[in-house]
C-alpha cells in the first residue's frame, strides 16, 4: 500500500474541482504578473510625457480591473482547492471513524483514547494541509517562479541572472534553518514536557512532598526545569533572532543588486525607468515562493507521515468478524451451553477459566457470583464476543458461536455491563440505544420496570434532560437503571446483568428483579451480582473459584453445603450490619 | 466502577469570549517585567532603530531614481536683469543654485523648490521660456567627457529654451555641464555612463548606505529578539516560581477539588501563552503601530495631497475588516462548536464503543456521526467562503491604492509636481501600510487569549493558601504525645466525619485504628498532619496545640506510608533519599537493608540507581510498600503513621513487611490503620471507629470477647 491510496479515491472524485482550482490558479498568477507591465508602460510614458491625464484615467482602470479579478479568482482557488482539502479530510474522518468502530475490543485495550484522538486531531490536520495549503505552495512554487523569471527575462536578462543570484540561498538558508529550528523547537518541547512531568508529579505527589516536607526541594526541582526551558526558549529566540531577519537580508541583496546594476542599466539606457521599477516588482514576487520551497518540504514530511500513522490504524483488522457466520440463522431461542472452556487473555498470561462446563435452557435464570476478579465478567464478554472464544467451547441453541452472525447475536443477547456508559445525549435517547425507533409510551414503559421513572419525572427536563458534563450527573445507582431500562427495551430472547445493580438500594433492587422474574418468565437471564440477595431466586446459581466452578445449585441446596457460598451469604449479613442503617 | 460519558469534555473546547481585561490584570504582569526594565527599554529603541530602517529604505530607492538615475533639476535662463531680480526678490526664501552663463543669470531648482513656486507664475516662466520644460543632467566638466559629448552633441555657448528643451550641451562654469535629458539620449548607448560617471558612483554609494541600513537592521532584529526574548522568558520564570510555590501551600481541599491536569496547566500552558504574547504577540503590534504611524506621517510630509489620496481607501479598508471580523467571530464560534462536537462525538463513541457493539448499533451511530462531521464540514466551507472573500481585501485595497496614485501622482508628473522616485516611493510606503492591518485583530486575539491565562493565574493567585506558621519554626523534635480533645471535622460544612473524638496516645504507644470503609480512620492521621483543619475540639502534641506549631515542624516529626504509595519519578536511592541530599549511599543503603528493601534492591540490574517510572509501575504494590518503609525510617520521625495497603501482597513479600514494620515501630508512636490481623497483633491499642465516632478500644482479644463491632470487623477482614 502506498502511503497516499487512501486520499487518492476523492481526490479521483474532485477531479474537476481541482483541474479548476488549478487553472484558476495560473489566471491569477498571470494577472498578477501583469500589474508591473502596466506600471511599466505608465512611468515609461510618464517619463516620455506621452501620456494625458485620460490615459493615466486608464491606467487606473486597468490597474482597478486588474485588482478585483484577483480578487474574485482567489476567492475561486481558495473554495475550490482548499474546500476540496476540506472534504478530504472530511472522508478522511469518516474512514477513520467506521473504521475503528470495527475493530475489536484488544485494540482499544492496547491504545488509549487520548492517542486515537490526537490522531483523528493533528493527522487529519496535517494531511489536509497538505492537500490544501501544501497543493497551492507547490503550484505556486513552480508556476510563479517560472513566469516571473520569464518577465524578468523580457527587461533584461543580464540583470535577472545578478539580481536572483541572493534567491537560492533564500533556500537553502530555509532548508537549513528549518530543521535547525526544527530540532530546537523539538528541545522547546521536550523542556516543555520535562517542565508539565515535574509539575504534574509534583501535583500529583502532593500529599507526600507535603507529609516529608518537601515542598522547598520539590520548587527548586520545578524551578531547574522552569529555568532550562527558558534557556532553551531563548537559544530558539536567538535562532529565529537570526533566521527571519536573515531572510530579510539575503531579499535585500538582491534588491541592492538590483538597484546598482539596474540603476547602471537605466542609465545607460539599456533599460527603461519603467522596466527599472517593474524588475523590482517582479523581484518582490519571487521572494514568497523561495520562502514557500523551504516550507513545502516540512508540510510534505509531516503530511506523509501522519498518512502512515494513519494507514498503520487503517491496516488493522477486526479480530472479531462475521467469516465464519452461516447466514441461515435468523433467531435464537436461547439455550447457552458451555463446552470445557479454557480462556487465557494472553497466552503468556495465566489462564481465567479451565475446563469449564455449564448449560442454561431457555427461559431460565443463571446467577453467577464470586470473588472480585474470578473471571465472572470475561465469561460474560466471551458469551458476547467482546473477546473471542476458543472455538468449539460455546453454542447458542446447538449453534457454535462463530457461526452466529453477529448482529444476530447481538439483536438476542443484550447485557448491562458493570461499567455503565452514558453518552451525553438526552435520557431518553440513552434508553433508546438499542432500539432508536422505540417512541415515548415504550421508553416510559421501560423506564418504570427499571424502577426509575419517577426520579426522571423530577428532572427540569424530565425525559429530555441531558446527560454528562453538559446535562447533570446522574448517581450511580440512577445511571445502573437508566442502563437496564435501555436493555429491557429490547426485550432481548437472552438477558444478561453483570453487576449491574451494585450501586441500587436493597428495595429498589427487590422491586426491579421482581419484576423482572415477572416479565422474563419465558427467556433466558444471567445475572451476575455481589449481593446474594439479588439472585436468591434464580433457577441455578454457580460460584466461580480460582478458575473452575466451586458450587453449583439452587440456594438452598448452596446454603446447606456450607461452602463458599455459604461463607460469602455469611460476610454479606456483616457487611449489612456495619452499613446499617444507612440504606 | 462507573463511567459516565468520560473524555468528551476533554475534547470540548470552550469558547474564547470577548471580554475587557481591567488594569490591574496588566499592573500585576507589569510587576513581574519590573526587574527587567532595562532591558525592556533597550529592546524598545531598537525596535524604534529597526521600523525607522523600513522608513528609510523606500527614500533610497527614491533618491537613486529621481537624482541618480534621472534628474529632478530643471533650469531657469533669465534674459534680462529686471526679471531676474524680480524673481529673486519674490522667491528668496527658495534655496537655489545660481549662477551666470555668459553675463545671463540661472538658476537650477529641484522639484521641490520648483512646486513653492506659484502655479500661475511657473506657467507663465514656461511661456516666456525662462523656464525649460525638461529636466536636465548635470555633469562634470572634464575634457574627455566634453570629447565624449562632442561626437554626437553640439556645444552651445549660450542655451536657448524652447517648448522642447534645450538644443545641445553647455557649461554652467568651470565644473559642470549642463546637458537636457533629451538630448543626453543622442549619446551612443556606451558612452552614457561615463559620462555620467558621477551619478553612478552616487549609486553605488546608495547601494552601499542600503547595504550598511539593512546589515544594522539585521543586527538590530537579533538583539531586539534576543533581549524580548530574555525579558519575557525571564520574567515568567519569576511568575511560574511564584504560582508552582503558592500552588504548594494549598490546602489538599483544594486538590481534592481541582484535578490535576487543570493545575498543571497554570503553571505550564497558561504562563506560556502570556511569554508567547510578550515575546511575539505585543511587540509585533507596536512595532506595525509605530509604522503605521511613521509611514503616515512620512507621506503627509513628503507630499500631503498625494498622501492623502493614498490613504483614501484606508476607512474602506476598515470598515469591511471590522464587518469581516463580526461575521467571522459568528462563524467561527460555529467552527469550534462544530469541531467540539465532532472531537467530543469521536472521543465518546471510542469511549463507548463497546456499548456501541453489544446493541449492535455500530451502522446507527456511525450515521449519527456521519450527519455530525457533515455539519462540521458545511461550517468549514462557510467560514472558508467567507475568508476567501474578505481575506484578498486588503491587497485589492493597497493595488486600488496604487492605481490612485499612479493616476492622481501620474497628472502631478505630467506637471512636474512630483517626480517618478516620489511615485514609486509611495507605492512601496502603501503596500507596507496595507500589509499590518490584517494581522491586527488577530494579534489581539492572541493578546486576549493571553490575558484569560493571566487572569486565571492571578486568580490561582489571589485564593488564600495553608498558613505554614513558618514564624513558629523551631526545628523541635517531639516526644512523641499525641492527645484529641473532643475533635469534630468535616470537609464540607456540617457534614461530620469525625465526630466528637477523644483519644490519648502516650509516647511510644503503639494503636491500631479499625473501623468500615468510611469509618475516619484516614481522616484522624490526615488532620494529624494538618492536611485538613478541622473544625471543633483541640488536638494537642506534647500538650501543645498543634496550632503552635509550625506545619514544617509537625510534618517532620510525623512518617507516613500512604495506603497507595507514590513514587516519584527517578531512580530507587532518591525515592527513599527524596530530596535529602545529607543522606549518603552508604546510610541508604543501611536503611534498606534494615527494612528488608534490599533483598529485591540489590537483584535490580542497576541496584539503588534502577530508574523507576512514574508512579512506579514497575514496582509490585509489596515493593514500593518496603520502599516507602525505608523512605519512613530515612526520615527518622518521632510518630509513625501506617496506612494499610489493601491489596493482595504475596507472602513472602508479607513476611518481610511485617519484619520491617516490627523494627520501624520500635520506640515510635505508632498509629496504624491496619488491614492484617498480623498487623494487628503488634500494637498495644486498638481504636475502633465506626461513621466518625470511637466505639471501642480495648486489646484484640479483649475486643473479640466482647462480640460487638470488632468481631463483626474480624470476620469480615481478617478471615
Amino acid at each position: 500500500m502506498r502511503t497516499f491510496d487512501s486520499v487518492v479515491p476523492y481526490l479521483k472524485k474532485s477531479i474537476y474541482r481541482i483541474i479548476i482550482g488549478i487553472v484558476t490558479l495560473i489566471l491569477v498568477d498571470v494577472v498578477q504578473l501583469a500589474i508591473p507591465k502596466v506600471i511599466q508602460y505608465t512611468i515609461d510614458h510618464l517619463q516620455a510625457r506621452t501620456i494625458d491625464h485620460r490615459g493615466l484615467i486608464w491606467v487606473g482602470l486597468i490597474l482597478l480591473g486588474l485588482a478585483v479579478s484577483i480578487m474574485i479568482l482567489r476567492y475561486f482557488w481558495r473554495v475550490l482547492i482548499i474546500g476540496n482539502a476540506f472534504r478530504i479530510e472530511k472522508h478522511l474522518r469518516e474512514d477513520f471513524y467506521t473504521h475503528l468502530l470495527t475493530l475489536s475490543q484488544n485494540y482499544f485495550n492496547r491504545s488509549k483514547i487520548g492517542d486515537l484522538m490526537a490522531h483523528a486531531t493533528n493527522d487529519l490536520n496535517s494531511v489536509r494541509m497538505l492537500f490544501g495549503i501544501g497543493f497551492i505552495i507547490v503550484s505556486d512554487i513552480i508556476l510563479m517562479t517560472i513566469a516571473t523569471f520569464a518577465f524578468m527575462f523580457t527587461i533584461n536578462w543580464r540583470l535577472t541572472l545578478l539580481a536572483v543570484i541572493p534567491l537560492p540561498i533564500l533556500s537553502f538558508t530555509i532548508a537549513y534553518f528549518g530543521k535547525k529550528m526544527h530540532r530546537m523547537f523539538a528541545k522547546v518541547q521536550e523542556a516543555f514536557s520535562t517542565l508539565s512531568g515535574k509539575v504534574q508529579e509534583s501535583i500529583s505527589g502532593i500529599r507526600v512532598v507535603k507529609a516529608f516536607v518537601q515542598e522547598g526541594e520539590e520548587l527548586k526541582k520545578v524551578d531547574e526545569a522552569s529555568l532550562d526551558y527558558v534557556r532553551q526558549n531563548i537559544k530558539m529566540a536567538q535562532l529565529s533572532g537570526i533566521f527571519r531577519p536573515f531572510m530579510g537580508y539575503i531579499v535585500s541583496l538582491s534588491i541592492i543588486i538590483t538597484l546598482y546594476f539596474g540603476g547602471r542599466a537605466a542609465i545607460r539606457g539599456e533599460i527603461s525607468l519603467g522596466g527599472f521599477i517593474a524588475f523590482f516588482q517582479y523581484l518582490g514576487m519571487l521572494v514568497w515562493p523561495m520562502i514557500a520551497i523551504g516550507w513545502i518540504v516540512d508540510m510534505y514530511q509531516r503530511g506523509t507521515a501522519s498518512m502512515k500513522r494513519l494507514n498503520a490504524i487503517f491496516a488493522q483488522l477486526p479480530e472479531i468478524d462475521d467469516s465464519a457466520a452461516d447466514p441461515k440463522i435468523k433467531r435464537l431461542e436461547g439455550i447457552i451451553e458451555i463446552r470445557n472452556l479454557s480462556f487465557a487473555y494472553r497466552e503468556d498470561l495465566d489462564p481465567v477459566f479451565e475446563d469449564i462446563s455449564l448449560r442454561i435452557d431457555s427461559g431460565k435464570t443463571l446467577a453467577v457470583v464470586g470473588q472480585t476478579g474470578c473471571g465472572k465478567t470475561t465469561l460474560i464478554e466471551l458469551l458476547t464476543r467482546i473477546y473471542e472464544p476458543p472455538p468449539g467451547t460455546i453454542f447458542i441453541d446447538g449453534f457454535e458461536l462463530r457461526t452466529i452472525p453477529l448482529n444476530v447475536l447481538r439483536r438476542n443477547l443484550i447485557m448491562v455491563p458493570q461499567d455503565i456508559f452514558l453518552f451525553s445525549d438526552t435520557i431518553a435517547n440513552n434508553i433508546r440505544l438499542g432500539k432508536p425507533e422505540a417512541g415515548d409510551a415504550e421508553v416510559f414503559e421501560a423506564a418504570r420496570l427499571a424502577q426509575v421513572y419517577d426520579e426522571i419525572m423530577e428532572f427540569d427536563h424530565r425525559f429530555d434532560t441531558l446527560v454528562g458534563e453538559r446535562g447533570i450527573t446522574l448517581s450511580g445507582g440512577q445511571k445502573q437503571r437508566v442502563a437496564i431500562a435501555r436493555a429491557l427495551l429490547t426485550a432481548p430472547r437472552m438477558l444478561i446483568l453483570d453487576d449491574a445493580l451494585s450501586a441500587v438500594d436493597t428495595k429498589t433492587e427487590r422491586l426491579i428483579l421482581e419484576r423482572l422474574i415477572d416479565i422474563r418468565k419465558d427467556l433466558t437471564t444471567i445475572i451476575i451480582a455481589h449481593r446474594i440477595s439479588s439472585i436468591q431466586h434464580a433457577d441455578n446459581i454457580i460460584v466461580i473459584h480460582k478458575g473452575l466452578i466451586a458450587e453449583s445449585g439452587s440456594h438452598r441446596e448452596l446454603i446447606l453445603s456450607e461452602g463458599i457460598y455459604c461463607d460469602l451469604v455469611e460476610k454479606q449479613k456483616i457487611r449489612a450490619r456495619l452499613e446499617g442503617e444507612s440504606q | 466502577m462507573m463511567h459516565g460519558p468520560s473524555g468528551s469534555g476533554n475534547w470540548a473546547q470552550d469558547d474564547i469570549q470577548g471580554k475587557i481585561y481591567d488594569r490591574r490584570l496588566f499592573g500585576k504582569l507589569l510587576r513581574y517585567l519590573k526587574p527587567y526594565k532595562w532591558m525592556v527599554v533597550v529592546s524598545f529603541l531598537i525596535l524604534l532603530v529597526i521600523t525607522s530602517t523600513e522608513l528609510i529604505l523606500p527614500l533610497i530607492t527614491r533618491t537613486a531614481i529621481d537624482k541618480y538615475i534621472t534628474s529632478d533639476h530643471t533650469i531657469a535662463i533669465f534674459e534680462d536683469v529686471d526679471s531676474h531680480e524680480a524673481f529673486i526678490k519674490r522667491y528668496d526664501f527658495l534655496s537655489r543654485d545660481e549662477g551666470r552663463i555668459r553675463g545671463r543669470a540661472f538658476i537650477i531648482f529641484s522639484t521641490k523648490d520648483r512646486n513653492k513656486i506659484d502655479r500661475a507664475e511657473l506657467a507663465d516662466l514656461e511661456e516666456r521660456h525662462i523656464l525649460s520644460r525638461n529636466n536636465i543632467y548635470i555633469i562634470r566638466n572634464q575634457e574627455d567627457i566634453k570629447k565624449l559629448l562632442n561626437q554626437s552633441i553640439e556645444h552651445v555657448l549660450m542655451p536657448q529654451i524652447t517648448d522642447e528643451g534645450i538644443e545641445g550641451w553647455f557649461e554652467l562654469d568651470e565644473k559642470r555641464i549642463a546637458i537636457d535629458r533629451n538630448q543626453f539620449d543622442k549619446l551612443d548607448i556606451r558612452d552614457r555612463l561615463k559620462v555620467r560617471s558621477d551619478a553612478s558612483n552616487n549609486l553605488l554609494m546608495l547601494a552601499l548606505i542600503f547595504l550598511l541600513i539593512i546589515s544594522l537592521r539585521m543586527i538590530g532584529s537579533y538583539f531586539q529578539a534576543y533581549t524580548t526574548s530574555y525579558f519575557s522568558q525571564m520574567a515568567m520564570n519569576d511568575l511560574r516560581h511564584d504560582v508552582f510555590a503558592h500552588l504548594q501551600k494549598m490546602p489538599v481541599k483544594f486538590f481534592d477539588q481541582n484535578p490535576v491536569g487543570r493545575l498543571v496547566t497554570r503553571v505550564t500552558n497558561d504562563i506560556r501563552t502570556i511569554d508567547e504574547m510578550l515575546a511575539s504577540g505585543v511587540i509585533t503590534i507596536i512595532q506595525d503601530f509605530i509604522l503605521i504611524i511613521g509611514i503616515v506621517i512620512l507621506l503627509l510630509i513628503l507630499n500631503w495631497k498625494l498622501a492623502l489620496v493614498s490613504i483614501s481607501t484606508l476607512p474602506l479598508v476598515v470598515i469591511t475588516l471590522s464587518i469581516y471580523k463580526r461575521k467571522t467571530r459568528v462563524i467561527y464560534r460555529e467552527v469550534r462548536k462544530n469541531l467540539a462536537a465532532v472531537n467530543a462525538t469521536l472521543a465518546e463513541h471510542i469511549s463507548g464503543q463497546k456499548i456501541i457493539r453489544l446493541f449492535n448499533q455500530y451502522f446507527h451511530k456511525k450515521d449519527q456521526f456521519a450527519g455530525i462531521n457533515q455539519t462540521f464540514f458545511r461550517t468549514q466551507v462557510s467560514q472558508l467562503k467567507l475568508f476567501a472573500f474578505f481575506r484578498p481585501i486588503i491587497h485589492v485595497s493597497s493595488q486600488v491604492s496604487i492605481a490612485l496614485i499612479i493616476w492622481y501622482g501620474g497628472g502631478q508628473i505630467l506637471r512636474n509636481v512630483i517626480t517618478i522616485g516620489l511615485l514609486m516611493a509611495f507605492t512601496d510606503y502603501v503596500r507596507k501600510l496595507f500589509e499590518p492591518i490584517n494581522d491586527f485583530s488577530e494579534k489581539f486575539d492572541l493578546l486576549q487569549g493571553a490575558l484569560a491565562g493571566a487572569e486565571r493565574i492571578f486568580d490561582l493567585m489571589d485564593k488564600e493558601a495553608d498558613d505554614y506558621h513558618e514564624d513558629k519554626l523551631s526545628h523541635v523534635r517531639f516526644r512523641g504525645e499525641i492527645e484529641l480533645d473532643h475533635v469534630w471535622l468535616a470537609y464540607n460544612n456540617e457534614e461530620w466525619v469525625l465526630k466528637d473524638i477523644c483519644l490519648k496516645i502516650k509516647p511510644g504507644e503503639k494503636i491500631a485504628l479499625v473501623g468500615h470503609t468510611g469509618s475516619g480512620k484516614t481522616s484522624i492521621v490526615n488532620m494529624l498532619l494538618g492536611m485538613y483543619p478541622y473544625q471543633r475540639g483541640s488536638v494537642l502534641i506534647d500538650g501543645m496545640p498543634m496550632q503552635d506549631y509550625a506545619l514544617a515542624d509537625i510534618r517532620s516529626n510525623i512518617g507516613i506510608v500512604q495506603q497507595d504509595v507514590f513514587i516519584f519519578s527517578g531512580n530507587i536511592k532518591d525515592n527513599i533519599a527524596l530530596n535529602n541530599s545529607r543522606l549518603t549511599h552508604e546510610s541508604i543503603v543501611q536503611v534498606a537493608k534494615y527494612v528488608n528493601a534490599d533483598q529485591f534492591i540489590s537483584h535490580l540490574p542497576q541496584k539503588y540507581d534502577e530508574p523507576v517510572m512514574e508512579r512506579g509501575a514497575t514496582l509490585s504494590t509489596g515493593q514500593r510498600q518496603l520502599i516507602a518503609f525505608a523512605r519512613v525510617l530515612a526520615y527518622n520521625p518521632v510518630i509513625f503513621i501506617l496506612d494499610e495497603a489493601t491489596s493482595n501482597i504475596d507472602t513472602d513479600t508479607e513476611i518481610l513487611i511485617q519484619d520491617a514494620l516490627h523494627k520501624i515501630m520500635q520506640e515510635r508512636t505508632s498509629i496504624i490503620i491496619a488491614h492484617r490481623l498480623s498487623t494487628i497483633q503488634h500494637v498495644d491499642r486498638i481504636i475502633v471507629l465506626h461513621k466518625g465516632e470511637i466505639v471501642e478500644e480495648g486489646s484484640h482479644f479483649d475486643l473479640l470477647d466482647k462480640r460487638g463491632l470488632y468481631y463483626d470487623l474480624y470476620r469480615l477482614q481478617y478471615t
